[in-house]
């Protein structure tokens, strides 16, 4: 007769979407993760959780300390305690601090899997000193946040439950990609709502869609001035929110009068008739939503197109209210992340000296310094690091300080569950940049390219093996538990261990003063009067009560109350108060198609899952997608092994014959490199083969200004047969 | 002109928060880790009331998802080891 297993309530952290889930347990391992059971949850789980048991029970599963024993990168490890590691990296960490001060250590982390921290890493950096804190969230979803932050005060959440349109900027959730924001839009589409997709490829969004417009990759700003042009002549808007609750208005119309449709026809490739029919269904159907989307993260007009979006939900009247935008703000009984992160610590002198923050503010100290007194007014903290993302260093900043030593050196490198090496634009720079480190840290699953270049590796938990209190990145209200279901195997530890022994060591001992990070949770829950069991055990998911329209009590969280239509904070760090849309630089002829890079597969999270043999069985090549027009015309047949190639850099992709890419665009994958293949300088397990970083140019037509975040949608490319690569 | 469908405000928006707020209650009940009776209950109300109306409406049926893929334990302890399929560790 078989008895049933024990289960455990669990947040996946497979990748950033953080599905509630529940484990089974047998004999002390992890055999099963499923759905949750909670009819709101139902079915919001996908193949990668599925298969994170097998993942985590991985052969090559880094389980021991190891330091590095040959030169940097020569694969020559030696196995350590984690007392002897530590002990080491604390007195190199204090000789880098000694002679170049403590901005000289830089923490690069993506805050998924081995990196749930609960604040742990910038509470250490912020007692050390250091505000170099970097994160692929710089590219997003983090920058999204700041952005927002500057024109209303905070990051909105879509309410999928009520909303009358989506609208998806060339995002494209999937059953196995962002799986509850699919299941969200798709039960929305069912209530009736209706969508509209902006995609330059016929993608599975687009196929459900009510209206497709298939724009130029890029172009999204100009789209959204395109659609603010037909709303302010047509009068869609709410006219008494815009009097009562914007500033900036005029000039912002002026702005937009520069873009009448012809113009953005042209520019989106899209025709005029389709762009304002789009235009009048979001304006008009009600409470509409445009989600966050990878896509406007990544382009040269990224802030601006960021801040269209959030002048699209204002003017229509459609922020904090039922089935619009919800401004949350942090859960009342809980103690935000950003609280325990402690950015109060870090003395402004030592802001001032973050990476990057003097060209490309936006997402630094500096650059959201103003938004303290009224973060602080209407939400009740100074700080809200919502998803990481408002007081970061800027990644190609801080590498370039890394490398060249420009403006200060960075000499130590701590790396927490982020494969840097092949999550930022640049990777020869990024390598480059590691190899002139007097110390490198890397804390992982596996022996990552990153890794591979570490003089220490630590060997990281899983989410099944750690308990977790997740208050949505800071970004949703509601706190959701995980449970630890196993133990880490061999050596594994947590980040919150790594960081509290080493502040101890590093004579900081007394800003961790909790032994545990359940012991940490209980000091964040302690307004609810319970301890982290007893709240684990009584919630698996807890909510704050509804509130919408908070800003007719409080205004809101920017320097002028309103929301700025015409930035006071991008005026005064110098750059155009208002969205503006700014040319690709003129074509080159080498490079005659464009590339669409950073793409997700369904299989895999960023760099993560290849090792994992059923997920690596159903992708086992990094395959690149064009329209089969451009295949003849290349003479490149299907499956065929291609170079890509930009002005950065070359990457080999298998070609891949699709007729729902337009013609003359590529798409990319994003972060690949092959665990099985060789170690060390030379190959790095494939990344200097296959990984997208590579082609990803960091220079200043490809950067936008504000954030000094790269272009990725509509990089200039060609493709090269192999033999003609050989030749 | 084309009209808008305005947002919720004034009383329309007071009741609407006051039906949500009992909406959170119930799912604050549907989601507790030790569940009573009336969690219970809760739960099957809304179990019932969020189920696809008939299997076309389905759209997060999935043969990964539904094929309840897990592993023995015995089978994960033999792979982490590298005697497993696909385990490349030392045996
Ligand atoms: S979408 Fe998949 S990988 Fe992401 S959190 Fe959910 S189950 Fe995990």
């Amino acid at each position: 007769m078989s008895t049933a297993l024990e289960e455990k309530t669990v947040l996946c952290a497979s990748c950033d979407i953080a599905c509630q889930l529940r484990a089974e347990v047998d004999r002390g391992r992890v055999v099963r993760v499923k759905a949750h059971p909670n009819p709101l949850l139902r079915d919001n789980i996908c193949m990668k959780g599925i298969y994170a048991p097998k993942g985590f029970a991985h052969p090559d599963r880094l389980v021991h300390p190891l330091r590095r024993k040959g030169a940097r990168g020569s694969g020559e490890w030696e196995r350590v305690s984690w007392d002897d590691a530590m002990g080491e990296i604390a007195e190199r960490l204090r000789a880098v601090v000694d002679e170049h001060g403590p901005e000289a250590l830089a923490v690069s982390t993506s805050q998924w899997n081995t990196s749930t921290e609960s604040g742990a890493g910038r509470r250490f950096l912020n007692h050390l000193g250091s505000p170099n804190w970097i994160s692929g969230v710089a590219l997003c979803a983090g920058n999204t946040a700041a952005v927002n932050r500057m024109v209303y005060g905070w990051f909105p959440f879509p309410d999928f439950t009520g909303t009358h349109c989506i609208v998806l900027f060339g995002h494209n959730p999937r059953r196995h990609s962002w799986t509850p924001i699919y299941n969200g839009i798709r039960k929305a589409q069912q209530r009736g709502a209706k969508l509209i997709v902006l995609d330059p490829r016929r993608s599975e969004s687009a196929e459900r869609a009510d209206l497709w417009l298939p724009l130029r990759p890029g172009s999204d700003a100009a789209m959204c001035l395109g659609w603010l042009n037909v709303i302010l002549r047509e009068g869609l808007y709410d006219a008494e929110f815009v009097r009562e609750w914007t500033v900036g208005f005029e000039a912002f119309a002026d702005r937009v009068s520069e873009f009448p449709l012809e113009r953005v026809a042209e520019i989106t490739g899209c025709e005029a008739g389709r762009i304002a029919e789009a235009a009048r269904l979001y304006a008009t159907a009600g409470p509409s939503v445009i989600p966050w989307t990878p896509i406007t993260d990544q382009q040269r007009n990224s802030t601006s197109a960021i801040r269209l979006h959030a002048a699209l939900r204002a003017i229509c009247g459609y922020l904090d209210v039922p089935g619009g935008e919800l401004l949350n703000g942090f859960n009342p009984d809980v103690v935000p992340e950003t609280a325990i992160e402690a950015h109060d610590r870090l003395p402004r002198e030592q802001k001032d000296k973050q990476l990057g923050s003097d060209r490309h503010p936006v997402f630094t100290y500096r650059g959201t310094a103003p938004l303290a007194e009224p973060t602080k007014r209407v939400w009740g903290h100074e700080y809200a690091n919502i998803v990481m993302g408002s007081y970061m260093a800027n990644p190609s900043a801080t590498f370039r300080a890394m490398a060249d030593g420009v403006p200060y050196p960075v000499k130590a490198f701590i790396v927490l569950g982020n494969n840097a090496l092949l999550s930022y634009a640049n990777m020869k720079l990024i390598h480059r940049a590691m190899l002139n480190q007097d110390l490198i840290v890397v804390h992982e699953h596996m022996m990552t390219p990153t890794a591979q270049l570490a003089d220490f590796v630590l060997p990281g938990d899983s989410w099944l093996e750690r308990p977790h209190m997740m208050d949505g990145f800071g970004w949703s209200n509601v706190i959701r538990v995980s449970r630890k279901a196993m133990e880490p195997p061999g050596e594994c530890r947590g980040v919150y261990e790594f960081w509290r022994d080493l502040a101890h060591r590093m004579g900081l001992g007394e800003a961790f003063p909790w032994r545990t990070v359940e012991e940490l949770y209980t000091q964040r829950l302690r307004a609810t009067g319970m301890d982290w069991e007893t709240f684990a055990r009584t919630y698996e998911i807890f909510l704050p009560k509804p509130a919408y329209r908070k800003y007719e009590q409080t205004g809101f969280a920017t320097p002028s109350g309103r929301v700025e239509l015409s930035s006071s904070i991008l005026r005064d760090l110098g750059f155009d108060p208002l969205p503006y849309w700014r040319e690709a630089p003129p074509a080159d002829p080498r490079f005659p198609l464009e590339l669409f890079m950073g793409v997700r597969e369904d299989e895999f999270f960023q760099t993560g899952q290849r090792f994992i043999p059923e997920l690596r069985a159903r992708k086992p090549e990094p395959q690149c997608y064009l329209h089969p027009a451009d295949a003849a015309e290349w003479r490149v047949s299907e499956g065929e092994w291609i170079d890509v190639e930009t002005r950065a850099g070359r990457v080999r992709l298998q070609a891949t014959l699709r007729d729902d890419m337009p013609k003359g665009l590529i798409r990319v994958p994003h972060g690949w490199w092959k665990p099985e293949a060789p170690q060390g300088e030379g190959e790095l397990s494939g990344a200097w083969a296959h990984a997208d970083a590579q082609i990803c140019p960091d220079d200043d037509d490809f950067l936008d200004r504000e954030q000094g975040i790269p272009h990725f949608k509509g990089v200039p490319a060609a493709i090269h047969k192999l033999e003609e690569a050989r030749a | 002109m084309t009209k808008r469908n305005a947002p919720l405000s004034g009383k329309a928006l007071d009741r609407f928060t006051r039906r949500t707020a009992l909406m959170v209650g119930l799912a604050q009940r549907a989601s507790r880790g030790e569940k009573g009776l009336v969690d219970r209950l809760v739960t099957r109300l809304l179990d019932r009331a969020t189920r696809p109306r008939s299997p076309g409406d389905d759209f997060m049926r999935d043969e990964i998802v539904d094929a309840g893929i897990g592993f023995s334990a015995d089978e994960l302890e033999n792979y982490s080891r590298g005697r497993g399929p696909g385990g490349n560790g030392p045996a």
